[in-house]
């Protein structure tokens, strides 16, 4: 049991340092000399269009994703209680 | 079979009512504004909460009849979730109310009402554990059950009507029917009522199922 929990907490740390880098790539990008710089206007212009639709009509779409991980999120509880609940049904016997 | 439908039904149905509810195309009316989308959210939890009720009352009149404890367990906790769902729609009302009408309460007909039936189904609780014989706890919580229900109907589904209330369909006061019989809002509206109702009723037969577990530990 202590042992799953401290590789549960290992991933995280894991996935929350490979964040951590990703972030700081850009300020690492624009330092090195002979390559191309990334500017502060390559994250402002306007003129390159990208995924944005979550930034659309007011983001709206922003708060349908929340509740629906929410709602998905329910679901994916309920068929684990109902897993646990089988089980304990199945240790009593049917004799009573 | 049919458990895994029923619940892949819900699924469907609160999925495509979450997504349609918040970005389909809905009315542009004063004061409500986008609040109207509550419809499919809030109002629910009221259909939900006097459809388990009513299920709730069928099992305890069941009861009754056949003395078996699946239907006094069926009874019980379909009344729990009923009221778990009347928080709920009390809680999402006052929200909704704060911004139309202007306070989180302001002691409308219907709020005071339900507020009352809660009451009366937190005393089917108070009544169910205050035997130590749990034949007699069923049974007189049953016929407990059965008036509680022929007191919530009127309480929350006629009496506000009577008077004037801030809710619609009080007079002066035109119910949704009224406005939305050529908009979209139906079709999110009755999805929203049966999905959410029939999350309702997967939550109680979970419950159902383990107070039945219990019960038969209980034997052993």
């Amino acid at each position: 049991m202590i042992i799953k929990v401290r590789a549960f907490l290992l991933c995280i740390i894991a996935f929350m340092s490979a964040f951590l880098g990703l972030g700081a790539s850009p300020l690492v990008l624009a330092q090195t000399a002979g390559k191309i710089a990334i500017t502060e206007s390559d994250y402002s212009n306007q003129s390159v269009e990208m995924a944005d639709v979550f930034r659309q009509d007011g983001k709206i779409y922003v708060v349908v994703a929340v509740i629906m991980t929410l709602l998905i999120g329910l679901f994916i509880y309920l068929f684990w209680l109902e897993k646990r609940i089988s089980k304990l049904e199945k240790e009593i016997p049917s004799s009573v | 079979m049919f458990n895994l439908f029923y619940k892949a039904v819900t699924i469907l149905l609160l999925c495509f009512v979450v997504m349609a509810g918040l970005l389909y195309e809905v009315p542009r009316l004063n004061i409500l504004n986008e609040t109207i989308r509550n419809l499919h959210f809030h109002v629910p939890m009221w259909f939900g909460m006097l459809f388990m009720l009513l299920a709730s009352m069928i099992f305890s009149v069941r009861y009754l009849r056949t003395q078996r404890v699946t239907d006094d367990l069926w009874a019980r906790e379909l009344a729990h979730v009923g009221l778990f769902f009347g928080v709920i729609g009390l809680l999402t009302g006052m929200w909704w109310a704060q911004f139309t009408w202007g306070k989180f309460w302001s002691g409308d007909p219907k709020q005071n009402a339900s507020a009352v039936a809660m009451l009366i189904y937190l005393a089917y609780f108070l009544l169910r554990s205050s035997f130590n014989d749990p034949q007699k706890s069923a049974r007189i919580s049953a016929v407990f059950n059965i008036f509680a229900f022929a007191t919530y109907v009127p309480l929350i589904y006629v009496l506000p009507r009577l008077t004037n209330s801030l809710h619609p369909g009080a007079s002066g006061n035109p119910g949704f029917n009224a406005y939305d019989l050529d908009s979209q809002l139906r079709y999110v509206f009755y999805p929203a009522v049966l999905g959410w109702s029939m999350l309702g009723f997967w939550i109680a037969h979970l419950r159902q199922r383990l107070a039945h577990a219990a019960h038969r530990l209980q034997l052993l």
